[in-house]
């Protein structure tokens, strides 16, 4: 189709970027917020909550506040280098990650709060230090929970709409994600583009959906 | 074999419990074999191994075989992987992602030498008769298969004292009796010093070169198990 594939395969990469950079954050501050009681831990909750309950487009719209070129961060970033992310491809990286990292950490915390800690504890007597006892024990053990965690994060980056349009903006042949371009057509009353581009995109969530689920019948079949 | 003139296993500790509890206190010396720590439960049995292992914070000191390990004064207190103490839990803990071989060999390969592991761990499965089971997932182990590999893990490492902390509790009667008889004879044979927790009177009777008897309350007596655990057994 017409042009379908320029936005399919941005919707991708953008979503491909996203889950680099969640998988390495997400696994650290997951494990923490299920291992480690610190002070301040309830408040690190609640901002790791926030941007799932928060609209997008407010997310999106703090995203400016922070990182806009006249943003708490952006502002001294253009002024000093020249830099900024507004209206580009990383606008969109970032606002997918932002609203999907918050999914990943959640589903990290719970992968490892099934880990016993007993584990964790004959690792170190064996010699393992803290951070061979969390790559050989805790994430191989726990490492069902995280796939199933990141490929729920990559649909949601994929389908990210709200925040994009606000901090990425919907520039053609730039940042017009397939979700953008569905809406772009609509608007312009291309209905059988809007419809195509629909169908494919079903198609990619449909395709998450079965790995996931195909994910969750061997997770059960293990524990027998 | 440590010499006889230095203690296998030197501690004399205070555990910190929480604020509501008083803190455990511990202080016993194993001069060699098999130290058993008898008590009903409650009473910081489980504590004390673990701040052995270095696994839960603890003050005052902790030597193996002369070498401190802890020594809050001077600020010594050594990491849980490098105090090189085996530590075998009450329900084994098996790597459930690793084979039975891949688990006794976890230790070797952490401190890198990879060569040989596999072998040397088969050998420690064949000392603990269970060198049948080496491809076998941990799922598919009996109660007492674990225990047996649980402790051909702690020991491949050349640990200077190995922890069991109650290790037998969820194993039925002939099994117990079986398992008693293999940390005997691998114990003998390997010199290794051990610590063994129970709170079952026979098995501290059969198990213990030396004992110190937790009491409710914090009380603490050291001997020989057939002088402190005599009354108990009917």
């Amino acid at each position: 189709m017409n042009g379908a594939a320029f936005p399919l395969f941005l919707s991708l990469r953008v979503a491909l970027a996203a889950l680099a950079v969640i998988l390495p954050v997400g696994l650290v501050l997951g494990y923490l917020q299920a291992r480690h009681d610190y002070r301040g831990r309830w408040l690190v909750d609640v901002l790791i909550v926030l941007p799932i309950v928060l609209p997008p487009s407010v997310t999106g719209y703090y995203l400016i506040l922070v990182l806009g070129r006249r943003g708490l961060i952006g502002g001294p970033l253009y002024e000093l280098m020249g830099v900024s992310v507004i209206f580009t491809f990383w606008a969109a990286v970032i606002a997918a990650v932002v609203v999907s990292l918050p999914l990943f950490i959640k589903f990290a915390q719970a992968a490892f709060n099934g880990v016993d800690p007993e584990l964790e504890a004959v690792a170190r007597t064996l010699g393992a230090g803290p951070v061979a006892t969390f790559l050989r024990v805790s994430v191989p053990v726990a490492w069902r929970g995280l796939v199933a965690g990141a490929v729920l994060c990559f649909a949601r980056a994929l389908g990210e709409f709200g925040a994009t349009l606000m901090f990425a903006g919907n520039i053609p042949g730039k940042t017009n994600t397939m979700t953008l371009e569905i809406w772009s057509a609509y608007q312009a009353g291309d209905d059988a583009r809007a419809a195509a581009l629909v169908l494919i995109l079903t198609a990619v969530s449909v395709a998450v959906v079965l790995a996931f689920s195909r994910l969750e019948r061997l997770q059960r079949k293990d524990r027998r | 074999m440590t010499p006889a003139s230095i203690p296998a296993l030197e501690v004399d500790v205070t555990i910190p419990v929480g604020r509501e509890h008083a803190a455990v206190q511990a202080h016993f010396t194993l001069p060699e074999g098999i130290l058993v720590i008898f008590g009903p439960s409650g009473t910081g049995k489980t504590l004390t191994v673990r701040a052995v292992a270095g696994l839960v914070a603890a003050t005052g000191t902790i030597r193996v075989g002369g070498e401190t390990l802890l020594d809050a004064e001077a600020d010594v207190n050594v990491a849980p992987e490098h105090r090189r103490v085996g530590y075998v839990p009450q329900h084994a803990a098996l790597f459930p992602h690793l084979s039975a071989r891949d688990n006794v060999a976890f230790g070797l390969r952490v401190r890198g030498s990879r060569n040989d592991s596999g072998s040397l761990a088969e050998r420690w499965l064949e000392r603990l008769g269970v060198s049948h089971l080496a491809d076998r997932m941990p799922v598919r182990l009996s109660g007492g298969e674990s225990q047996r590999v649980a402790l051909a893990r702690a020991l491949a490492p050349d640990p200077r004292v190995v922890l069991l902390d109650e290790p037998f509790n969820s194993l039925d009667l002939t099994t117990r009796r079986e398992m008693r008889r293999v940390v005997r004879q691998v114990q003998e044979a390997s010199g290794v010093p051990m610590v063994f927790v129970t709170h079952s009177p026979r098995e501290a009777i059969e198990m213990g070169d030396h004992l110190v008897r937790y009491g409710v309350g914090g009380s603490q007596e050291e001997g020989r198990p057939e002088d402190l655990v005599e009354e108990d057994l009917e």
